[in-house]
């Protein structure tokens, strides 16, 4: 692989960089071979991923490395990309959003401090799901996790990035509290009742005196992250699980409506993944199981796959957790709702303390969902285009037609999830590929371009996204002359005058750059 | 030859079918239980945590039929050689060493940040003294 140096750089700049960053992490944690590079490519990247290959990649130990790296990429103008795991499979994984810019891998960073008494951990960026489950389950601790679809990655990269779970903590941001951040000239400052010297709240009050910081660290530029707390969920009593299969494609418009009415009013307190038949077939089969014609797979063939599966069109889970008595007036609620639009009664499973774990609605880490990518077989990658819109059931059903005719028109299979937060839809529209089909990663990437365009007339946005999208992405933000940019560039240029940390991360320093500033 | 190419010759080499073993497109039936005699080595903390999660055996926690890898292996050798990588006595550490560098399909690649060439080296003598083990009845 070619080795690509950072913007401005030359190669025995860039070699006297290394040099320095040995004396930091050691000979052992500057990965600059071909092949080292290689491995912080995109995984799932539209084409081969060169257009954003990192130069090399280090891996600190502790935040006194990570701060003197920081010092060092302002010495030598080069910057650097931090990443927690480099598990963001979908949205670039490891790989930066400008090509030459070093990887900074958290990887090793990964203590665990569990609080059980108060239900909260102090973690550092590189422990992943996997590890934060399996450090509860073998210390014995009662106390539940919120998992994505994707268990590899890692938990506190996954909250600044505004990843999801599904049960009450399945909101990963908001679960954060108290955050230890380098900022890129290598100073340590802590968020909430952390600022204070000893404080022993750190765990206990997001927000500390003052303004709250913490947000300015999520999907940013402005400061690594180096630990963080994240609150637990308290085993509950009883949990109950029910998935619901629904026939037609029109009936997104009633149950949206009244998955909608549940969560505001707290009966469904998770995010609701509400996702079409394709889930379940893209994990347990493969494309050419059901169809080898051209275009994308026709509605004749769909009907085929949800007899088969006996998924419906949509489908989706409810979780309730809590006292015997809440779970069980809660179940009457969902019967009440939605069995007369359903006709046929909901089959919950229930959980106890004391019976198989598998039986509960907790969040459990698995790498299932990963499956998906060898849907056309090959070398397979996805893309999320996933904007926020409300939840009202009339713009869901209008939205689905909109996106599955614009997937046909590209020759591309719809898949999608309306997923219910607290007061929005997250519209994650899965545009899924053979990355050695360059006709079909064309066609993707045209139908993603196509996607921001139809959205914005819509009055929707995206909430995250590629590294290949982020400018644009960041371009639909255009309130007052994109006023939300320029704050965004004015704080970088304050935080960050070499432009050192994680250049064009969500657009912040590249997307305005000729244009409207 | 370039590394995708290697890979995929790798690939081929071994295993000869994309076929299922079953008609019809997979349903979401539970894997059957496989009893293996798990090898006391250093390897088998580093399996368990790394390579587990996806090749282990038997169905996933989260109501998986198969563990993905493990699916994912039986869907490509059709059961020949065992899709399951602690019944696989032949598998060297170099070879390994390719698929966790490059990744595979759903499987990233995992970098030396995350298992070191020596972890990769005890992950091989681990599955090949399972693999014998559990053959042996």
């Amino acid at each position: 692989m070619e080795l690509v140096l950072p913007q401005g750089i030359g190669a025995s700049a860039f070699d006297a960089a290394l040099r320095d960053f040995r004396t930091v992490v050691g000979d052992q944690w500057v990965l600059a071979t071909d092949s080292d590079r290689e491995t912080y490519l995109d995984a799932y990247a539209l084409g081969d991923g060169h257009n954003h290959a990192p130069s090399a990649a280090l891996a600190p130990a502790s935040v006194e490395e990570v701060q003197a790296l920081l010092r060092l990429a302002n010495r030598h103008k080069v910057p650097l990309w931090p990443v927690g795991r480099g598990k963001n499979l979908g949205y670039g994984s490891a790989a930066p959003a400008l090509p030459g810019t070093v990887v900074m891998d958290m990887s090793r960073m990964n203590a665990i401090a569990v609080e059980p008494q108060f239900a909260h951990a102090l973690i550092e960026p590189g422990v992943g799901f996997f590890d934060l489950y399996n450090h509860l389950k073998d210390n014995q601790h009662p106390l539940w996790m919120s998992v994505p679809g994707n268990a590899w990655g890692s938990v506190i990269g996954n909250a600044l990035e505004r990843g999801i779970g599904y049960t009450p903590f399945g909101d990963h941001t908001d679960m954060l509290c108290g955050l230890e951040v380098v900022l890129p000239d290598g100073e340590i400052v802590r968020t909430g009742m952390g600022a204070m010297e000893g404080n022993k709240a750190w765990q206990h009050y997001q927000h500390g005196f003052g303004p709250d910081w913490a947000q300015m660290f999520v999907q940013s530029n402005l400061g690594v992250v180096t630990k963080a707390g994240v609150w637990l969920q308290p085993e509950p009593e009883m949990s109950a699980k029910v998935t619901v299969n629904l026939p037609r494609f029109e009936d997104i418009s009633w149950a949206i409506d009244v998955l909608a009415e549940l969560r505001r009013r707290d009966v469904i307190q998770h995010n609701v993944v509400f996702g079409n038949y394709l889930h379940d077939a893209s994990v347990f089969s493969q494309r050419s199981d059901w169809y080898t014609g051209p275009g994308a797979i026709p509605d004749a063939v769909s009907q085929k796959i949800i007899d088969h599966y006996g998924s419906g069109w949509w489908s989706f889970t409810l979780r309730l957790f809590g006292y015997e008595g809440t779970v069980k007036s809660h179940m009457q609620v969902l019967r009440d709702m939605i069995e007369p639009r359903l006709g046929k009664p909901l089959e919950f499973t229930e959980w106890r303390q004391g019976d198989p774990i598998e039986k509960s609605a907790r969040g459990i880490p698995s790498v299932l969902a990963l499956q998906i990518v060898n849907w056309h077989g090959g070398r397979g990658g996805h893309v999320g285009f996933s904007p926020v819109m409300p939840p009202d059931g009339k713009l869901a059903l209008e939205q689905a037609r909109r996106m599955k005719a614009r997937f046909e028109q590209a020759g591309l299979d719809y898949y999608t999830s309306f997923t219910m937060g607290r007061r929005h839809i997250s519209n994650v529209n899965l545009l899924i590929y053979d990355r050695d089909d360059a006709p079909m990663v064309a066609r993707t990437k045209q139908l993603f371009s196509t996607l921001i365009e139809d959205s914005a007339k819509a009055g929707y946005a995206e909430y995250r996204t590629h590294p290949d999208f982020m400018d644009r992405i960041a371009r639909t933000y255009d309130f007052n002359n994109h006023a939300l940019g320029r704050l965004n560039q004015r704080l970088k240029t304050m935080l960050d005058p070499n432009g050192i940390l994680a250049p064009g991360k969500n657009g912040i320093g590249t997307a305005l750059k000729g244009a409207a500033a | 030859m370039k590394r995708a190419a290697i890979i995929a010759a790798a690939a081929l080499a071994l295993t000869g079918t994309t076929l299922w073993a079953q008609e019809g497109p997979p349903s979401r039936t539970p894997a059957p239980v496989v009893r293996l005699n798990k090898a006391d080595l250093p390897g088998r903390v580093v399996f368990e945590h790394s390579c587990a999660p996806c090749h282990g055996a038997g169905h996933g926690t989260d109501g998986a039929p198969t563990l993905p890898g493990t699916a994912a292996l039986q869907r490509r050798y059709g059961g020949d050689p065992a899709a399951l990588l602690e019944m696989r006595a032949d598998i060297e550490a170099g070879f390994i060493r390719l698929f966790v560098r490059n990744g595979s399909g759903a499987m990233p690649a995992f970098r030396k940040s995350e298992l070191t060439d020596a972890q990769i080296d005890q992950i091989a003598a681990y599955l090949r003294a399972t693999a014998k083990a559990s053959k042996r009845k």
